[in-house]
């Protein structure tokens, strides 16, 4: 058995921190950003884009492991 | 049924298109770290003529811009639009257009022409959809 299927899973609120200290690392203040969250079968998806729905630009996009925390991909849109 | 519309390639051969995005694409200032900034704005058919002009946009900020209200132009049709993605691709940053970009473009009706580090993506229609009739502004 691996010991990550006892390893406890890491809660949204855990994730987003880990999500946003990278987004503002990359994209400085990301508050005009409205983000959502959800647990796929291969981790979170956390997705940042626009909360103004008629400004063309991007946010970041991650799939982050919902035990270790581990940020498995991500995508730097603009 | 209205008469069609210039494409995205018609478009991207266009000298003053081609002008344009070079020129948005400069100051955008893709080099600076610190001020680089997207930079836009709006293609325009003369009806009469079949010329084509471009208006520039107020400049956007680091990876946005508002695209959303093109000016009208007597006597011409907006037939896309255009924009820069000025962050580099080396530092992780994605070049193509972003998922509100193609929801936006889609729904505008005009192909945008993308400028970044990578050369030029499209998004949205390949054409102004509906041809040269319509609303002076996006046909939607």
């Amino acid at each position: 058995m691996s010991a990550t299927a006892h390893a406890p899973r890491l809660s949204s609120v855990q994730v987003l921190r880990i999500a946003n200290e990278d987004a503002e690392r990359m994209y400085g203040d990301v508050s005009d950003l409205e983000i959502s969250i959800r647990l796929q079968p291969d981790g979170w998806h956390v997705d940042y884009r626009p909360a103004n729905p008629e400004e063309q630009g991007g946010g970041p996009h991650y799939v982050i492991d919902p035990f270790d925390g581990t940020i498995k991909s991500k995508k730097y849109y603009q | 049924m209205n008469p069609v519309a210039p494409t995205a390639a018609e478009l991207l051969r266009n000298p003053s298109v081609i002008a344009a995005l070079e020129g948005a694409w400069n100051d955008s200032l893709p080099e600076d770290s610190q001020q680089r900034h997207e930079e836009g704005g709006w293609i325009y058919y003369e009806l009469s003529s079949g010329m084509i002009t471009v208006v520039r946009a107020a400049p956007g900020r680091r990876r946005a811009i508002n695209l959303s209200q093109p000016p009208e132009l007597a006597g011409c049709v907006v037939v896309g639009k255009f924009h820069t993605h000025p962050n580099p691709t080396d530092q992780g940053w994605d070049p193509a257009p972003s998922d509100q970009d193609e929801l936006i473009d889609n729904r505008d009706g005009v192909p945008d022409l993308i400028r970044s580090d990578q050369g030029v993506f499209v998004s949205g229609p390949d054409s102004r959809r509906g041809g040269l009739g319509g609303l002076p502004g996006f046909p939607s």
